[in-house]
């Protein structure tokens, strides 16, 4: 129920929240409000959603609660392109529903989150699929908006028309898919922050353009893009106050803006790609940037540029080093910062049409041209202008044409997928966990106060859950 | 009969034994691979004093070499394990060698990707190294140089976590570092074993001070100034500069201080040694230290001390390492100081070019171009000279004095300097037709000298031409590298707008971030370049390219 909801919704900092039971009401009437308060928690609300929150624990680690629990997200960027299609391609209408498939393997390696970088334009199709993963796997969805980035003939965030429709269009999202029991949390942008310097999908206004320099502008981008971006997390606070919302970020680039500028965003999703480790991720984003940090995407290709040939151990062995710095600083962890939530790896399958989105007869080739280049990703370096990264081979899942008349093509999977299943059977560091006291509820909840035990009893269980 | 038993019996027996001997000395059992090392690790150290920096690991360290030419690190731990069990005096070091060995090997693994032991044991491997480190810290006190190494090992297998324990680690290991090397009969080469790691590891800083300490403790016994020297040009050889630097540095400075040497010798050392540092196109070099003995020099020589080589030599790697302002200097002293010497008119004309392209001081630096416009000599220098001055007056809207000049330029000319001569030709066309000057050249000129792009630079965009000096007629490369914002897997697409004496015949494209060019003619040939985004301009550059 949209009313209670609102009541006793656990979310982001945002929301408007009152207690369950007001204090000082006589005995029968409270039991009463109790009672019917239980019986419509219990089972009237046709799709609960699960409740979900984000704790400061006492030591100012942050912990992810979902009903209560604490909950690593263990995710995948999720974009399943059938060989010979291209960015198009509306695979939430393909008949074969590869969701299902995909979803079946994500339980069995342990994954328990898909990034969605937006949604379809057709609700059925899309709530089809987050119900199908939901209740049989109990993979919940981070649902993404570009925030028009990719719009022709360019993302004018200084333009408070465009800025209102891309507003429209997030709210809209969020009122349509607030209820589904599958949603995790919010995601706005991807790397629509490396736009500040002009060099990519370049924006500008009539006052960034009288500036001549360079860095002022730079300064100017970032004003505007993470004010609107904190604009909209308060209206989608007011709509849905039980899911967080996160910012989405190419690596660290305009934190230190978005530290003055997005107070009620609850949380970041970083796209980094730094090779084995972090690097000091963790450490920078509490000095600049002090909300809890979800990696929203990062990975390896599984393709060796440099001896030509397909390396699926280079993809594993950079795959598993990288969870291992995550668990590293999960709450709780005595040496870390405490301030990762998990983590999205880029991506479930390989996708056929990246190399060439604009030339069909690719898609249904593999193609080994890598596209960008990354030291840190040493093992392939030395490949011809030191160009590594093959953005076709990112998958944890390699694809191969259906020769079975299924309809949908082979999932391979990758060395990566038993190596990081193995991980997570067993997430391994070398430091005592410490063992955390039972926190209350604190920042960015609507049931502020209330113990855990009880804002547990807020959800009601779920399939596959003790 | 009973002698045919017996024999029957015997000989099936002798021929197994006999068989077996040789089958045994081709398949030696493992442990019998490195045993005579592991017997000399038991019998070492009777009556060792286990407080020895040297005496006890010594044996130890020739057992892991054996083990590791085999690439037996399991067995050597395994060996050390057994070690520490019989000889609890070594349990310090036996532990050090122990984590080595597990880091070691997890390096090995990677690097030989063998993956399926990686995967199914890197883990045990890398919890047993920080854990085998830990307990060489524990029992380090009172072992000679183990607290520097255990630290060492311990910041090495946590480094990659950059959390709180890795950063203990690291102030850990400097400050036992540092306790070590002040302590009575410390070996100064543990010194320089942790500023090695540090330096691997890029910690640059770090390594740094701990070659300096290393340097002054190896130094503290009264080493001779040519003991320290060599030292330094062992570090030089070995390419690295935070180590060679302060060895130069402490061999300088007692140099200065000596009064066996002349002070004619002194600047004669310190000049050769900058030499060693001076920019170069490839392999080793450091031109700002290469600056600081020059000054070192200046300041005994005084500052008409240098011949015009040496002066020559500093003004070229200041110019070389875009110190641009110090550099004209330096080049209009030489000129003053040798105004008929052989590098006079190459300086002359650096010193104008310097100050119009780098410090935009286009009015001073047209004075010194017009020394030798006015010179009437003809050589490289005064045809570029003329050449720079026409195209100023032209990007000034002076058009008939510009005309003058490329028509001298023409006239002195006569049958060399090709590129210059087209060049000129090229403009009058532009003047004769009323046109604006080449896309290219009038983006660079704009972005030069507008006052409203001062923020271009130079900064974001350098040039490098490689061989540095190259002779007439040989192939040379010319390469950009622009500095541009991060873009994560959004690579930003670039144009160079390529301009200036680019060579005859080269082949320019807005694409490419270099060219190759042949120059006919000696002389110093200013290229130019502006690199572009899909928005914008990033920044403006140019090079001198010296052909002798």
């Amino acid at each position: 129920m949209r009313s209670n909801t609102n009541n006793t919704a656990a979310g982001s900092s945002g929301g408007n929240k009152t207690g369950i039971a007001g204090r000082g009401a006589s005995f029968p009437a409270a039991c009463g409000i109790l009672l019917a308060c239980l019986f419509l928690l219990c089972g009237m609300s046709a799709k609960p959603s699960a409740k979900v929150a984000i704790r400061t624990l006492k030591n100012g680690d942050y912990q992810l609660l979902v009903c209560g629990r604490p909950y690593v997200v263990k995710g995948v960027c999720y974009n399943p392109v059938p060989i010979g299609q291209g960015s198009d391609y509306t695979w939430w209408q393909d008949t074969h529903k590869p969701w299902l498939t995909d979803g079946r393997m994500m339980k069995e390696m342990g994954v328990n989150t898909i990034r969605l970088y937006e949604p379809a334009d057709d609700a059925a199709e899309v709530k089809a699929v987050m119900n199908d993963l939901y209740k049989l796997y109990n993979i919940r969805v981070i649902m993404g908006n570009w925030l028009g980035f990719w719009e022709y003939p360019g993302p004018f965030y200084g333009d408070q028309d465009f800025r209102d429709k891309v507003k429209e269009k997030v709210l809209e999202m969020v009122r349509t898919y607030k209820d589904e029991p599958g949603i995790l949390f919010w995601l706005l942008g991807n790397e629509n922050n490396y736009s500040f310097s002009g060099q990519i999908n370049p924006w500008s206004t009539d006052e960034i353009d009288k500036e001549p320099d360079p860095i002022k502008q730079r300064a100017m981008r970032a004003r505007i893009y993470y004010t609107f971006v904190n604009e909209l997390a308060q209206e989608i606070h007011k709509i849905d106050p039980d899911h967080p919302v996160a910012l989405g970020n190419g690596e660290l680039v305009g934190l230190e803006c978005a530290a003055n500028y997005c107070p009620d965003v609850d949380l970041l999703g970083c796209i980094i790609y730094r090779g084995k480790t972090f690097g000091n991720l963790f450490n920078s984003l509490k000095a600049t940037f002090d909300k809890p940090v979800v990696l929203t995407e990062f990975g390896a290709d599984s393709y060796d540029s440099y001896r030509n040939r397909e390396d699926q151990d280079i993809q594993a062995f950079f795959l598993e080093s990288q969870w291992r710095q995550i668990y590293q600083n999960l709450a709780g962890r005595r040496e870390g910062t405490g301030n990762c939530l998990g983590g999205v790896m880029f991506e479930w399958t390989d996708e056929w049409w990246k190399n060439n989105p604009n030339s069909p007869a690719t898609w249904t080739v593999h193609d080994t041209q890598p596209r960008w280049s990354n030291g840190s990703y040493y093992f392939d370096i030395k490949a011809k202008d030191s160009l590594n990264m093959n953005e076709e081979w990112f998958g944890i899942l390699s694809l191969s044409p259906d020769d079975e008349g299924s309809g949908l093509d082979l999932r391979i999977p990758r060395k990566a997928y038993y190596v990081v299943r193995e991980f997570w059977k067993r997430p391994r560091n070398n430091r005592e966990i410490q063992k955390e006291p039972v926190e209350r509820n604190t920042a960015g909840s609507g049931l502020k106060g209330m113990p855990i035990k009880d804002l547990i009893k807020q959800c009601p269980l779920e399939d596959g859950e003790k | 009969m009973k002698k045919a038993r017996i024999y029957n019996t015997l000989f099936p027996v002798i021929l197994l034994l006999a068989a077996f001997v040789p089958f045994r000395q081709a398949c030696p059992a493992e442990q019998d691979i490195c045993a005579a090392d592991l017997k000399n690790v038991f019998s070492s150290g009777k009556n060792d004093n286990a407080s020895s920096p040297e005496a006890l690991p010594a044996a130890l360290q020739k057992l892991k070499e054996c083990y590791y030419s085999f690439g037996r690190y399991g067995e050597f731990v395994s060996a050390l394990k057994t070690i520490a069990a019989k000889k609890k005096e070594l349990a310090g070091w036996t532990y050090y060698y122990a984590g080595t060995a597990r880091y070691d090997q997890l390096a090995a693994l990677q690097a030989d990707k063998k993956w399926d032991e990686y995967f199914s044991s890197g883990d045990t491997y890398r919890r047993e190294a920080v854990e085998y480190a830990q307990k060489a810290v524990k029992s380090a006190a009172g072992r000679g140089a183990l607290p520097v190494y255990s630290r060492l090992l311990l910041w090495q297998s946590l480094r990659e976590d950059q959390d709180e324990a890795a950063a203990a680690a690291l102030q850990e290991l400097l400050s036992a570092v540092r306790e070590y090397a002040l302590s009575e009969g410390a070996d100064p080469g543990a010194v320089k074993d942790a500023a090695d790691g540090l330096a691997a590891a890029g910690e640059k800083m770090k390594a740094g001070g701990l070659y300096k300490l290393y340097i002054e403790r190896k130094t503290s016994g009264g080493s001779g100034l040519e003991e320290i020297r060599a030292l330094a040009e062992q570090f030089m050889k070995e390419g690295n500069s935070l180590s060679s630097e302060p060895a130069y540095d402490a061999y300088s400075e007692g140099l200065l201080r000596s009064p066996a040497y002349s002070k004619e010798e002194k600047i004669a050392a310190l000049l050769d040694i900058a030499g060693k540092f001076v920019y170069k196109d490839s392999g080793f070099c450091d031109p700002e230290y290469a600056e600081k003995l020059f000054a070192m020099a200046e300041s005994l020589a005084g500052k008409d001390g240098f011949a015009e080589g040496q002066l020559y030599t500093r003004a070229w790697n200041l110019e070389k390492s875009r110190s641009f302002e110090a550099a004209a200097e330096r080049y209009a002293g030489l000129a003053e100081k040798f105004p008929a010497g052989k590098y006079a008119d190459e300086a002359v004309f650096k010193a104008g070019a310097i100050r119009i392209y780098a410090l935009r001081d286009t009015e001073g630096g047209k004075r010194y171009l017009q020394k030798l416009a006015d010179s009437g000599r003809q050589n490289p220098y005064v045809v570029s000279s003329i050449y720079h001055l026409a195209l100023l007056l032209q990007w000034e809207g002076d058009s008939s004095r510009a005309a003058e000049y490329y028509n001298a330029l023409i006239g002195l000319a006569g049958k060399h300097y090709e590129e210059e001569v087209d060049l000129s030709r090229a403009r009058m066309a532009e003047l004769a037709g009323n046109k604006p000057i080449e896309y290219n050249l009038r983006t660079f000129l704009e972005l030069s000298f507008r006052p409203e792009n001062a923020v271009y630079n130079m900064s974001r965009l350098e040039l490098k031409v490689s061989p540095v000096r190259p002779a007439p007629g040989e192939n040379i490369s010319v390469a950009a590298s622009a500095h541009t914002a991060e873009s994560g897997c959004m690579p930003v697409k670039l144009s160079f707008l390529w301009s200036g004496q680019t060579g005859k015949d080269s082949k320019l494209s807005a694409d490419n971030a270099g060219f190759s060019a042949v120059y006919r003619e000696p002389g110093s040939h200013i290229v130019s370049a502006v690199a572009l985004h899909p928005s914008g301009s990033i920044d403006r550059s140019f090079v001198i390219i010296d052909v002798r």
